[in-house]
């Protein structure tokens, strides 16, 4: 695994605990470029995607455009039409749990006060914001929509380090009032963060974001088409491209990452027929330790055929204006809304991939994606897909089970195989 | 116990239709112009285990215990249910509502988490739509009601601002027993302030209490330990009294927007923003006398939880100690917590002595 050649070269330059001056150091960009091109890498363009990774964190750290963070879901076609470093703290978050340090962060924060209950993730952010370990933002810019705890986190970080932070309020409902009240709140804060990095707001600019953007989807859109038709290709590499899909929307070098991607996927052979069972998986996974879903894909030969994470939910930012295009987007997804909304979605995911079977990699902390969790269930199940959750938490390993998560892919993965065999 | 003025007996016909609510960000204004007797929800804390398990056990137990109370049919017959999207929990349970409760029928409303121009202008929308669906008649007929409605609710808040605001010698538990015979009864609205000797609070230090849902159990529990609760900052106390009054004179401003601007300007629950929730507290620590502030949050709720170490903050720079306290809505009051309250008083009251 590619990722492992750039965790172990990564993990030598900080082996004393993260230090940020490593992390400022052109020479770290430079050893790890050197070994992202030598590792083998499951996708030629998981390599782009590391290299693009690199880049932006470099860019980040050095200080080259001023940075801003940005929550997962927010529309970054608007730091990007500035120019500005997209950040984003949720997938470092993820890194550092990879690489064995979410836990002194975790610490941290819980000393701090920020309770054991709430997401991991934002646990994470909020001690590696507490330690310095992330690149100091100039902005903030935080969406409600799907999480509760981001703007709540953004809050905080803007308190601790002075940074503003714009907050973008998103209704539930999908209605030509709620579009234009998220087109009006993302109007201002794009001259306002425009303002608050010293920058002039270019209308034209934007156009050339949603442009990238609108290619991004594209390419995305054709990468699932093509692995409609069964590319083999694992689930836990692509639940990597989430990175793209959180930093990457409106940079035009993103998006040729992802142009790349579907190119990729045409040219696959398709899976071995006897690969079975087939999964959806929903959520993501524990970072700290790949050998869960290596287990499941590997030991266990069962294909995760699709991710809920890679749907395209949003629709064509083509034909309208930018503002309201963009507005339509953030409110489009479908886990935002009822849960019966979700689970149609789910269904026809699940359908159109022909899986056998569903899988929620339940993060404890998440309200949004498990709160309704036995109500999605039984409503999966109702059009005859069995449904599995795996309680866990992606970034905290403290209380992981893996014996008992084993167990239970294993139990479920058997009931599968005993259906279809009949 | 109950006042007398809010027995029930002055001869106000009993309002037709009932309209229940959760969240008090729901503008009970619309609800009553609109011929509906607003009735806010609250799920008696020994509600036990919802029934069917739509919701998972890492959701707020208030939005659990919610469910439960319409399955186990607490609230009687009901016209109709307005589910604030207050939070990620209350969405979820107006997913669950409606795949478990065939009636009532059941209105989603989206409430802004933030103030300022652009959110009321979308909540004032939100309010037409509302007013809209429940049969409210357009145009001056309309107006009129809701201008009645709007006034009458003014009235009432700034009279029982006066009864049970941080002044009232009455204990909090008493207070919360008038806000919910208050909102039962809006139309009875006393004229004066009654002679009536309350159950006093208890003599010791002045505490600011505060969090999300605060079970009725934890306002006993701190009055149990001597405290005095000067301010019940929560959605059963004080909280949805801070309405602002100056509803909109006549023809000066759509009303429907002046109800929005007002209730997004309320007194901020966790579900608004930190830096207005914040701005809040410190406006409030300067005007109300206390010795100490306890938080209280119900497990998993995410708003509440977050801003607990920037609350604590804030009222530790004003050289007030603060505690945090964690319970769930069923069960808040465990044994643990009262040792903690316990000891927590026990410090403040050595302060209070010297
Ligand atoms: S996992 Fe859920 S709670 Fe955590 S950051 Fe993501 S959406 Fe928010
Ligand atoms: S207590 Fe918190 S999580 Fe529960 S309903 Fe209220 S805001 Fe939502």
């Amino acid at each position: 695994m590619a990722i492992l050649n750039l965790q172990e070269a990564l993990a030598v330059k900080i082996k004393d605990g993260l230090k940020t001056r490593v992390l400022r150091s052109p020479w770290t960009y430079r050893l790890l470029r050197g070994a992202v091109r030598h590792s083998h890498f499951p996708l030629e363009t998981s390599r782009q995607m590391a290299l693009y990774a690199l880049q932006q964190t470099e860019r980040a750290y050095t200080g080259v455009a001023p940075v801003v963070w940005t929550s997962a879901f927010f529309p970054t076609e608007i730091p990007h039409a500035l120019g500005l470093t997209v950040f984003s703290p949720e997938v470092a978050a993820a890194l550092l749990a990879s690489l064995g340090l979410a836990e002194e962060c975790l610490d941290t924060a819980e000393r701090f006060w920020y309770d054991r209950d709430l997401c991991s993730f934002h646990r994470c952010v909020l001690g590696a914001t507490l330690k310095g370990y992330f690149p100091s933002p100039t902005a903030l810019l935080a969406t409600g929509h799907i999480c509760d705890s981001a703007p709540k986190t953004f809050e905080a970080v803007g308190r601790l380090t002075g940074a503003r932070t714009f907050f973008l309020d998103v209704p539930r409902e999908r209605t030509p009032e709620a579009e234009a009240y998220i087109a009006a709140q993302l109007r201002d804060i794009a001259r306002e963060l425009a303002a608050v990095c010293r920058l002039t707001w270019h209308p034209e600019r934007l156009v050339h974001a949603v442009e990238a953007s609108e290619r991004f989807r594209n390419a995305a859109v054709a990468a699932n088409l093509a692995r409609v038709g069964d590319v083999p290709w694992r689930g836990s590499d692509m639940l990597n491209f989430v990175y793209l899909l959180f930093v990457g929307q409106g940079d035009p070098q993103a998006a040729a990452v992802y142009t790349d991607l579907a190119r990729e996927a045409a040219r696959q052979p398709a899976r071995e027929k006897t690969r079975k069972p087939r999964l959806l998986w929903l959520h993501l996974k524990p970072y700290f330790d790949p050998s869960l879903l290596n287990y499941l894909e590997e030991e266990r030969g069962a294909a995760i055929v699709f991710e809920e994470m890679n749907y395209v939910y949003w629709p064509s930012l083509a034909g309208v204006s930018p503002w309201r295009g963009l507005a339509r987007k953030t409110l489009a997804h479908h886990a935002y809304h009822t849960t019966t909304e979700r689970a149609a979605v789910l269904v026809s995911l699940a359908r159109c991939y022909r899986a056998d079977g569903v899988v929620m990699f339940a993060h404890q902390g998440c309200r949004a994606t498990t709160g309704a969790l036995h109500l999605l269930g039984r409503l999966v199940q109702q059009e005859g897909l069995p449904f599995l959750a795996l309680q866990g938490d992606c970034i905290d390993r403290r209380d992981y089970a893996p014996e008992q998560l084993r167990t239970r892919l294993d139990a479920f993965l058997e009931m599968l195989e005993d259906r279809t065999v009949v | 116990m109950i006042p007398s003025f809010y027995d029930g007996s002055s001869g106000v016909p009993a309002p037709r239709k009932r309209a229940g609510y959760f969240c008090t960000y729901t503008p009970v204004e619309i609800l009553a112009a609109a011929g509906f007797a607003p009735l806010r929800l609250e799920p008696p804390q020994a509600a036990g285990d919802e029934l069917p398990p739509y919701l998972a056990a890492n959701l707020c137990s208030f939005a659990r215990a919610c469910l439960t109370g319409g399955v186990r049919g607490v609230w009687g017959k009901l016209d109709l249910i307005v589910v604030a999207g207050s939070c990620t929990a209350m969405v979820h349970l107006y997913s669950a509502w409606r795949a478990t409760l065939p009636s009532p029928p059941v209105y989603f409303l989206d409430v802004p988490r933030r103030s300022g121009e652009e959110a009321a202008t979308f909540f004032a929308a939100q309010l037409r739509r509302l007013a809209s669906v429940l049969g409210l008649p357009s145009g001056s007929a309309g107006e009129v009601l809701l201008r009645e409605a709007v006034e009458r609710y003014v009235r009432q808040r700034i009279l029982l601002r006066e009864l049970c605001g941080p002044l009232s010698c009455a204990g909090a538990v008493y207070r919360r027993a008038v806000l919910r015979a208050a909102e039962r009864a809006p139309a009875e609205l006393p004229t004066a302030p009654p002679n009536e000797c309350y159950p006093p609070a208890p003599a010791g230090p002045a505490i600011f209490l505060t969090g999300c849902v605060v079970p009725d159990d934890i306002v006993s529990l701190v009055e149990e330990c001597g405290l005095r609760v000067a301010m019940d900052d929560s959605c059963a106390g004080s909280r949805p009294l801070q309405v602002g009054d100056e509803a909109a004179p006549s023809g000066e401003e759509d009303l429907f927007f002046n109800l929005a601007r007002r209730y997004l300007n309320r007194a901020p629950c966790p579900r608004m923003t930190l830096e207005s929730r914040l701005a809040y507290l410190r406006s409030i620590i300067k005007s109300i006398p206390c010795a100490g502030m306890i938080y209280f949050a119900l497990k998993f709720c995410d708003f509440a939880m977050h801003d607990f170490p920037q609350v604590r903050a804030v009222f530790e720079e004003a050289g007030l100690p603060a505690i945090f306290l964690q319970g769930e809505y069923g069960d808040a009051a465990t044994g643990q917590m009262r040792t903690r309250v316990e000891a927590f008083a026990e410090l403040l009251h050595r302060g209070w002595r010297s």
